[in-house]
C-alpha cells in the first residue's frame, strides 16, 4: 500500500511526459486518477494500520546501493499514516482545483505530481538518504510552479517569492543534509532508520547535532526568525500550489524534526526543546499580530499559517504523548483547513483578481455554497469546537499545562507561559479571521461582485466539500485517527522516557 | 619487471592512426569537402572507446604495464579513458553544429581534437613525471590552438593569448616542481615519489626539497584545474573560446588535471599500507582551503554574470571545488566520490554546453537575457538546459546530487572539526550557485521573448540531438539508478589506492 501511494503520482508523471500537450482533458483525468489511487492507497492504510502491532507496518524494500548501506525502504507508524492521508486528500482535491489553470497544462500537473511524489516519498521512507532525496525532490518543482503559474503578492513580484522560498529551503536542506551525514557515520554507516532509531548514540553526540538538524527542519516549518519566506510564497503561488505547499510542504519539516531530531537523537530533543518552546511563542503570538495587520487574504491564512506551526512547535517541546500527539493532529488538520482555505480564496480570485479584504464585501449573496465553506474554514482556524483544529489544539494546550520546559545551559524551567501564549493566540485568530469573513462574504455589497459565480457543477464543488466534510468528521470523531496517531508517539524513544520520568 | 608491452596502449595507437590519416585526407581533400574530417575523427574515438571496454574487461581489477613501467593500464584509467572518449564524441557532436557556421579549418578543427583527446588518454596511464608533462602539454598546446580558432573573433584571440601566457607560466611551474622532485627522489617515476613520501623517511634530509617541489607541481596542476588563485584565466578563455572547444576544456580538461592531480596525491599518500605526506597536518589543510577558496570564489563570482559562457566558467571553478573536497578526503570513498562527480559533470554539462551551442547560432550571442522564451520556443533544449542546471546545482534525482552527496559523504566521514568547515562552506556553497542556476530557469520559463509574435522553432542537427537525448538520460541514470555507476568508480578508485608500486 505505501508503495502504491508512492508510485501512482510518479508513473503518472511519467506517462504526462510523453503525452501530447494539446490533450488537456485526458492529462486531467490522468492526474485525478493517479492521485485518486494514492487517496484510496492512503485510506487502506489508514484502515489497515494495526494500533497494537509493530511500529512499522507496510514495510517494502530493495537494496539500492548496497556498498553505501543504501536501500529503498518504505514503511509508514501512526504519524507516517496520518500524514499520508493529509497529502493524499490535499493533491487529490488539488487537482481538481487546478483545473482553471489553462496555459502549459501539461509542464503543471507533471510538476504537481513530482511534488506530490516527493512529499509521499518523505513522509513514508525509511531510508535517511531517500528522506532527504525526495525532501529536495519536493522543494524544486515548486520554484517552477510557483514562478510560472503564480500572481503578484503585495509588492513582492512571484520570481522573488519563489526564489526566497527555494533558497530558504535548500539552505535548510543542506545543513541537514551535513547534519545526517554525521548521524550516518555515528550510526555505523547505515541509512537504515529502523537501525539508526535502535543504535544509542553518545548524549555528546546527540545534544551537538540536534540542533543542526532542527535548524535545518525549523526553514520550512517555518520557525520564529526563519518563516518570512512562507506567507510571501503562499500568496504568491496558485491555489493547487498554495494548498500544496501549505498544507503538506510545511508538515515536512515538523514530520522531519520527530522522525529524524526525536528518533534519532532522542537526549538532544530533551536537551534542546525548552528553548523550542519559548522561541514557538513567538511564532504564535508575532505571526497573529501580522496576520491581523494584513489586507490580502492569503496573507492573512499565511501567516496565520506560520502561527499555527507554533502551536506544532509548542506541542513538540512537550515531548510528552498528549501534547506530541496534538501537534501531529493539528498538523493534519492545519494542512487540510489551509488546504481549504487557499483553494476557496483562488475560486473567488479568478474571478474578483483581488484578494484584499476592504475591496471584497457581501459576497455570501452570489456566492453561498463558498460562503459557507469559508465560513467554515474561518471557524476550523480560529479553533471551534466541532472541527479538527479545536481537538488538536487542546491536546497541545493540555500537554503543555503539564510540562515544564528547561532551557539549556541556564538552569531556567519555565511554565505556563507558553500555554498562556497559546491560549491567548487563539483570540487573536479568532479576531483576524472573523473580521476577514465580515468584510468579505456579509458587510455591505460591493455591486463589482454583482455577477460573481458560485460553484454549481458537482466536480467545483467535490474538492471544497472534500475538505470542509473531513474537517467535520475528523472534529466530531477524532477517535480512531488520533489513535492512529497515538500509537505512532508513544513508540518514540523520548517520549517514553519523559513519560516513564514523569510518572 | 615490465617489458614494452606496446599492445596495452592500443586505444592510443588507434587515436594516433586516426590523426595521421585525418592530417592525409585533410592536405589531400579539396576545399569544398565538408563533413568527412568530423567522420574520420568520431569513428577514431569510437573504436579507441571500443578497444578501451575491451580491455577493461580483460584487465579487470589488475593492473598492466607498458613501455618500461612508466604507462599503466588499470580500472582507474580505463574509467578517465571513457570518460574522455565519451567526452570527445559529444564535443564532435557540437563541433558538427557549430563547425556549419565556419568555412575553413574543418579538418585542423577535428585533428587539435584529436591530439587533445590523445594528451588525455596519456594522462589517465602515465606513471612518471616526464610522460606527465609531456602528455599534458600535448593537451594544453592543442587548446591553445582551439582556443583561438576563431581568428577573426578578438575575443577568441584574446582568449588564445591569454591561455597561452598564463599556461606557458604554469607549465613552468611544474617543470620546476618536477626538478625538484627528481632531486629529492632521484627518480622521475611516481613510485618513487611514493616511496620517498613516507612520513618516517621525511625526518631526514630530503624533506623541504620534496615538500617545495610538491608545491610548485601543485601550482601547475591547480592551473589545470583551475583552482583558487591559478583560477583568473578561466572566465576569460571561457567566453572567448568556440563553445564546443568551452564544452571540452570544462570537462576533459579538467578531469585530466584531477588525474594528474590525484595521481601525486596518491603517490603522496606513500606507499600502500604506509602513512604518506599528503596526511600530514599542513597539506590537508592546504587542500581543504584550496577546496573552499575554490568553490566559494566561483559560486559568488557567477552569481553576477550577463553572459552564458562566463557563468559557466564562474561555475566550472565552483565545482572544482566541490571536487577538491573529494580529494580532501583522501581515501577510497572520496576518489570514487571524484569519479562519480566527474562523470555526472560530464554528462551534464556537456548537456548544457549542447544547447549553448545551439542557442549561439540562434541569437548570436551569449547573453542569458536571450534565454528568455526558451520554454516556449524549444521544450527539449529547455528541459535539458533545465535538467542541466538543477543537476550543477545539486538537485536530486539527477546526476549531480549524487556526485555532491558523495562527495559531502566522503568529507564528513573524516570527522574532524576541519572536514565539518568544509562540509558547511560546501553546504553554502550549494545554495549560492542555486540562486545563479534558477535564474537562468527563470529566463527560460518565466519570461517571454522580446519579440511580441511567436518565434520559429528552433532547429537542432540530428547528431546534436542524439546527443542532447543521450546527456539527459545520462543525466538521470547516474541520479536514480546509481548502482553500477558507484559500483564502477568504487572498482576504479579501489584499484587506484591498492596497487601503487607494483
Amino acid at each position: 500500500m505505501s508503495l502504491l501511494a508512492f508510485l501512482a503520482p510518479a508513473v503518472a508523471a511519467v506517462l504526462l511526459f510523453f503525452t501530447d500537450p494539446a490533450r488537456k482533458a485526458h492529462i486531467r483525468r490522468v492526474a485525478a486518477l493517479a492521485t485518486g489511487t494514492s487517496l484510496f492507497a492512503a485510506l487502506a492504510m489508514w484502515i489497515g494500520y494495526d494500533t497494537g502491532g509493530e511500529k512499522y507496518q507496510f514495510l517494502f524494500e530493495i537494496p539500492w546501493v548496497p556498498s553505501l548501506g543504501l536501500a529503498f525502504r518504505l514503511g509508514a507508524d501512526g504519524i507516517s499514516v496520518a500524514m499520508t492521508i493529509l497529502t493524499a486528500v490535499v493533491l487529490f482535491t488539488g487537482m481538481f482545483v487546478s483545473r482553471s489553470i489553462e496555459d502549459r497544462v501539461k509542464e503543471h500537473y507533471i510538476l504537481l505530481l513530482l511534488l506530490g511524489t516527493g512529499v509521499f516519498g518523505v513522509f513514508l521512507s525509511l531510508d535517511l538518504f531517500f528522506f532527504y532525496f525526495f525532501y529536495e525532490m519536493a522543494v524544486i518543482p515548486m520554484y517552477l510552479l510557483i514562478g510560472v503559474w503564480g500572481s503578484r503578492a503585495a509588492q513582492y513580484s512571484k520570481e522573488y517569492a519563489t526564489m526566497k522560498l527555494t533558497l530558504y529551503l535548500t539552505a535548510g536542506a543542506v545543513l541537514a543534509l551535513v547534519g545526517l551525514l554525521a548521524v550516518y557515520f555515528a550510526g555505523g554507516g547505515t541509512f537504515d532508520l529502523r537501525v539508526l532509531e535502535q543504535t544509542s548514540l553518545s548524549v555528546a553526540f546527540q545534544r551537538a547535532w540536534f540542533p543542526v538538524i532542527f535548524l535545518g527542519f525549523a526553514c520550512i516549518i517555518p520557525m520564529w526568525p526563519l518563516h518570512s519566506w512562507s506567507p510571501i510564497g503562499h500568496a504568491a503561488a496558485p491555489s493547487a500550489v498554495s494548498m500544496l505547499h501549505a498544507g503538506v510542504l510545511m508538515k515536512l519539516g515538523a514530520y522531519g524534526v520527530l522522525r529524524l531530531g526525536y528518533g534519532i537523537l532522542p537526549a538532544g530533543a530533551e536537551h534542546w526543546m525548552g528553548w523550542v518552546a519559548l522561541l514557538c511563542c513567538m511564532n504564535i503570538l508575532y505571526g497573529g499580530f501580522v496576520a491581523m495587520a494584513q489586507r490580502d487574504m492569503k496573507f492573512i491564512i499565511g501567516f496565520s499559517s506560520s502561527s499555527h506551526m507554533g502551536y506544532v512547535l509548542l506541542g513538540l517541546a512537550t515531548l510528552g504523548v498528549t501534547g506530541i500527539t496534538g501537534a501531529v493532529f493539528l498538523m493534519f488538520a492545519h494542512g487540510i483547513m489551509t488546504a481549504l482555505a487557499f483553494a476557496l480564496i483562488g475560486f473567488f480570485y479568478e474571478q474578483t483578481h483581488t484578494r484584499v479584504v476592504d475591496d471584497l464585501g457581501g459576497m455570501l449573496k452570489q456566492m453561498p455554497f463558498i460562503g459557507v465553506c469559508f465560513v467554515i474554514m474561518a471557524m476550523a482556524s480560529a479553533g471551534l469546537p466541532g472541527f479538527a483544529n479545536f481537538a488538536s489544539e487542546l491536546l497541545i494546550i493540555v500537554g503543555s499545562w503539564e510540562s515544564g520546559f528547561s532551557l539549556a545551559g541556564t538552569g531556567i524551567t519555565v511554565r505556563y507561559l507558553p500555554t498562556i501564549a497559546a491560549i491567548w493566540g487563539i483570540v487573536i485568530s479568532a479576531t483576524y479571521l472573523l473580521r476577514a469573513v465580515r468584510t468579505a462574504f456579509f458587510g455591505p455589497e460591493n455591486p463589482r461582485w454583482a455577477s460573481l459565480k458560485d460553484a454549481v457543477t458537482p466536480v467545483q464543488k467535490l474538492p471544497y466539500l472534500i475538505l470542509a466534510a473531513l474537517l467535520v468528521f475528523t472534529g466530531c470523531f477524532p477517535g480512531t485517527l488520533v489513535e492512529t496517531i497515538e500509537s505512532g508517539v508513544r513508540k518514540l524513544e523520548c517520549v517514553f522516557r519523559v513519560e516513564e520520568a514523569r510518572r | 619487471m615490465a617489458d614494452w608491452n606496446i599492445l596495452a596502449a592500443a586505444p592510443e595507437w588507434i587515436l594516433a592512426g586516426t590523426s595521421l590519416l585525418l592530417l592525409w585526407v585533410d592536405a589531400r581533400a579539396h576545399r569544398n569537402r565538408r563533413g568527412s574530417p568530423g567522420g574520420i575523427a568520431a569513428t577514431g574515438v569510437a573504436l579507441a572507446t571500443v578497444a578501451v571496454l575491451v580491455q577493461t574487461l580483460a584487465v579487470g581489477a589488475g593492473k598492466e604495464r607498458a613501455f618500461l613501467g612508466a604507462y599503466a593500464v588499470d580500472a582507474f584509467s580505463l574509467l578517465f579513458k571513457l570518460l574522455f572518449g565519451l567526452t570527445s564524441l559529444l564535443v564532435m557532436a557540437m563541433a558538427n553544429t557549430w563547425l556549419k557556421r565556419v568555412d575553413r579549418g574543418h579538418g585542423e578543427f577535428h585533428l587539435l581534437l584529436l591530439f587533445a583527446t590523445m594528451g588525455m588518454y596519456f594522462v589517465a596511464s602515465v606513471e612518471d613525471f616526464a610522460g606527465l608533462f609531456v602528455s599534458l602539454e600535448l593537451i594544453t598546446v592543442s587548446f591553445y590552438c582551439l582556443a583561438a580558432f576563431k581568428r577573426n573573433d578578438e575575443r577568441s584571440v584574446e582568449a588564445g593569448v591569454k591561455y597561452v601566457v598564463l599556461g606557458s607560466f604554469a607549465s613552468a611551474f611544474l617543470l620546476f616542481g618536477i626538478a625538484f622532485l627528481y632531486g629529492a627522489t632521484g627518480s622521475l617515476r611516481l613510485d618513487a615519489l611514493a616511496e620517498a613520501s613516507h612520513v618516517r623517511d621525511l625526518q631526514y634530509g630530503g624533506g623541504p626539497l620534496l615538500q617545495f617541489g610538491l608545491l610548485l607541481t601543485l601550482v601547475g596542476l591547480g592551473f589545470k584545474i583551475a583552482a583558487v588563485p591559478f583560477q583568473v584565466w578561466t572566465p576569460d578563455v571561457y567566453e572567448g573560446a568556440a563553445s564546443p572547444v568551452t564544452a571540452f576544456l570544462a570537462m576533459g580538461s579538467k578531469a585530466a588535471g584531477f588525474t594528474l592531480l590525484l595521481k601525486v596525491v596518491r603517490a603522496c599518500l606513500g606507499p600502500a599500507g604506509g602513512a604518506g605526506l599528503a596526511q600530514a597536518g599542513p597539506w590537508i589543510a592546504l587542500i581543504a582551503v584550496l577546496s573552499a577558496a575554490t568553490l566559494l570564489y566561483g559560486n559568488l563570482g557567477a552569481m553576477w554574470q550577463g553572459n552564458i559562457k562566463r557563468l559557466l566558467g564562474y561555475s566550472s571553478i565552483g565545482h572544482g571545488g566541490y571536487v577538491l573536497m573529494g580529494v580532501f578526503a583522501l581515501d577510497q570513498a572520496g576518489f570514487a566520490a571524484v569519479l562519480y562527480y566527474l562523470l555526472a559533470y560530464l554528462f551534464t554539462v556537456l548537456g548544457v554546453f549542447s544547447v549553448v551551442v545551439v542557442m549561439s547560432g540562434e541569437t548570436k550571442s551569449h547573453r542569458i537575457e536571450d534565454y528568455a522564451g526558451l520554454g516556449r520556443r524549444s521544450p527539449l533544449l529547455a528541459l535539458v538546459l533545465t535538467c542541466g542546471f538543477l543537476s550543477l546545482a545539486g538537485v536530486p534525482p539527477l546526476g549531480g546530487f549524487f556526485g555532491k552527496f558523495l562527495v559531502f559523504r566522503a568529507v564528513v566521514a573524516k570527522g574532524t572539526t576541519l572536514a565539518y568547515s568544509l562540509a558547511f562552506v560546501g553546504a553554502a556553497g550549494v545554495v549560492i550557485s542555486l540562486y545563479y542556476y534558477l535564474m537562468v530557469v527563470r529566463r527560460i520559463y518565466m519570461e517571454e521573448g522580446k519579440s511580441s509574435e511567436p518565434q520559429p522553432p528552433i532547429a537542432i542537427a540530428p547528431v546534436l540531438r542524439v546527443a542532447l537525448y543521450g546527456c539527459l538520460t545520462g543525466v538521470l541514470l547516474t541520479g536514480i539508478f546509481m548502482g553500477p555507476f558507484i559500483g564502477l568508480a568504487e572498482s576504479a578508485a579501489g584499484a587506484f589506492l591498492a596497487l601503487v608500486g607494483r
